[in-house]
């Protein structure tokens, strides 16, 4: 039974390697050799695509596994403080989204360094190491989040097969289908399996926390009622361990909504969207997408705690519950979701960081002549580059590596008042903007290192508040320059403020 | 700055949102979850929040719906793109 069970779930595995592999190749059809169509699809995504690749690179691994590791160690009270970070950045996406869509359109935006590079670029040589900062922040910590992506997956690809597939061929088949995917079609065939990625995870998700609640508790009531009974200090604030506090609880949604949407892979979205109108809606069905993808996650959340209230490590509860309480087809199946969450993100974020790469660094400091396909060639070339890169990490499994994760949102949430000011405010100077980033991102790498979480209040928090006083006090003193001021005029004569 | 009424009434909704979801008003709904626990059998703390959330989220697609100023905003910029193309 077992053998077969193994051989079950690796055709379910293989089945879904294959589709994505398909769906990657057909996106070719549509494929420019140039750097802008690679990077941003040159802005022609619909709403379909455009939504469904928002919001399903925006939940990753941790949707499917971390949330209820989380509720499990948290409660279920302190995992909702997600919610502001499923509506807010959805939100976001219409506001900062449409303006940064708008700059792209004038002036040819399609990365994340251009962009800095770009809106302050009367700072000349102080414009300049702004974008080297922000882009190399951006970099380190999203490639960094890929690694971890592959880590979680590579354990399921093993559960899946009942161990025929080792930890260690789970990480290459999952890299290699990640850099396959983003290196045969760049953006559009990341968004075009993200589209079917993010229909599958939403629907295997729903029906697998349903399933398990129903077969351990008969039902998700009765899971809600036994929690009440017998663990209801989860039910209500600070959470099992008494860490969520006023302060964490403020700061915690601050820094992950603030962080997400300054990370490189979700703003590079702002580029892709065919119209305003495609980029309204997809803000929409994102708000919609990303709450409503939880409705039943507080029943498996809790089920797994009153089912296994000591687990060591309650981030790999959801495949042993699936394969304890639904069949073993179902449950390769809920997993094959699980890879879908984690690959939707891995892609982007190989996509984000090659283009990076190419495009803040490479161009401007290596090649400056260089035309549009010789630039395209070199972005796919980057993409097998860092897949290696993402795959010696993954195998080393280092723990400081995990600690600089943990600096992740924190860390790109510090960069946020430089991203976001001069969409608004036409004071905002480079000289000010490069004090903000340094300054902030030391702030969150010493609250997070040497004293941690000062006040109670998280890493991430600090570095916004101190890289928004930075912004502030320093462009008060500096002189008003002419890139920031243009764009934000330009911005207010579309958006009326 | 000039927002429209549609538009002031929706960025209302969203700042009362976060107000009502965040300290010290969300103290006072978590010291009443202490008590009550579940209501209608679901987590009251949970429940309070995703009510308030799908306020947001509907008053997002009624915004995105009704709001004239977005729309020529839509109309406005496809002008200028149309414009700089040729």
């Amino acid at each position: 039974m077992s053998e077969l069970e193994a051989f079950i779930g690796i055709v379910i595995l293989f089945s879904w390697v294959f589709l994505m592999v398909i769906v990657a190749w057909l996106s070719t059809k549509y494929r420019r050799l140039s750097v802008v169509d690679f990077a941003t699809t040159g802005g022609t995504l619909g709403l379909l695509t455009l939504f469904l690749t928002y919001s399903a690179t925006y939940h990753s691994a941790y949707a499917f596994m971390g949330t209820t590791g989380f509720i499990h160690t948290h409660g279920l009270a302190a995992w909702w403080d997600n919610v502001h970070w499923c509506v807010l950045p959805a939100i976001a996406f219409w506001i900062i989204g449409s303006r940064v869509w708008v700059l792209s359109k004038k002036y040819g935006f399609i990365s994340y360094g251009d962009y800095v590079k770009g809106v302050y670029g009367s700072g000349g040589s102080i414009a300049t190491a702004l974008s080297i900062v922000v882009a190399l922040v951006g970099f380190l910590f999203v490639l960094l989040y890929t690694a971890i992506q592959a880590l979680g997956i590579a354990y399921l690809f093993n559960v899946i097969s009942r161990g025929i597939i080792t930890f260690e061929i789970g990480l290459v088949i999952f890299i290699l289908l990640m850099v396959f995917i983003t290196w045969i079609g760049g953006l559009r065939a990341v968004a075009w399996t993200d589209t079917v990625q993010g229909i599958f995870m939403l629907v295997a998700y729903i029906i697998g926390c349903a399933w398990v609640a129903s077969a351990a508790f008969g039902g998700i009531f009765n899971v809600f009622a036994e929690a009440a009974q017998k663990i209801p200090e989860g039910l209500y604030l600070p959470g099992f361990k008494g860490a969520f506090t006023p302060q964490m609880w403020v700061s915690t949604w601050i820094t992950i909504t603030l962080g997400m949407i300054a990370m490189p892979h979700v703003w590079i979205r702002y580029y892709a969207g065919k119209s305003l109108r495609v980029i309204k809606w997809a803000a929409v069905f994102t708000a919609a997408y990303l709450t409503y993808l939880y409705i039943l996650t507080p029943a498996l959340g809790l089920t797994a705690k009153l089912l296994y209230p000591d687990h060591p490590t309650p981030d790999k509860l959801v495949p042993i519950l699936l394969l304890e309480y639904s069949p073993f087809v179902f449950a390769a199946f809920v997993m094959a979701g699980a890879l879908a969450a984690a690959l939707s993100t891995a892609d982007s974020q190989l996509h984000a960081v090659s283009t990076i790469l190419t495009v803040d660094i490479y161009k401007p400091f290596i090649k400056p002549d260089a035309d549009e396909r010789h630039l395209y060639h070199i972005e796919r070339w980057f993409v097998i580059a860092l897949g290696v890169v993402v795959a010696l990490i993954s195998f080393t499994r280092p723990g400081l590596f995990i600690t600089i994760l943990a600096m992740a949102t924190a860390g790109t949430a510090a960069l946020f008042p430089v991203l976001v000011a001069p969409l608004f405010w036409k004071r905002v100077t480079s000289k000010a903007a490069l004090a903000s980033a340094i300054l902030g991102e030391i702030t969150v790498a010493l609250t997070t290192f040497v004293w941690k979480n000062p006040l109670g209040i998280s890493s991430g928090a600090w570095g916004v508040i101190v890289s928004s006083l930075v912004l502030i006090i320093v462009s008060m003193a500096t002189k008003l320059e002419k890139s920031v001021e243009e764009c934000v005029t330009y911005l207010k004569a579309i958006f009326g403020y | 700055m000039s927002l429209s009424l549609g538009e002031k009434i929706f960025y209302t909704i969203v700042i009362l949102a976060i107000i009502a979801s965040n300290p010290p008003i969300l103290n006072l709904v978590n010291e009443y979850c202490k008590d009550h626990p579940l209501t209608w059998g679901i987590p009251t703390f949970w429940l309070y929040l995703e009510i308030i959330w799908t306020i947001v989220i509907v008053s997002f697609v009624i915004a995105a719906f009704k709001i004239e100023k977005w729309k020529r905003i839509e109309e406005k910029v496809e002008e200028i793109l149309r414009k700089e193309v040729r």
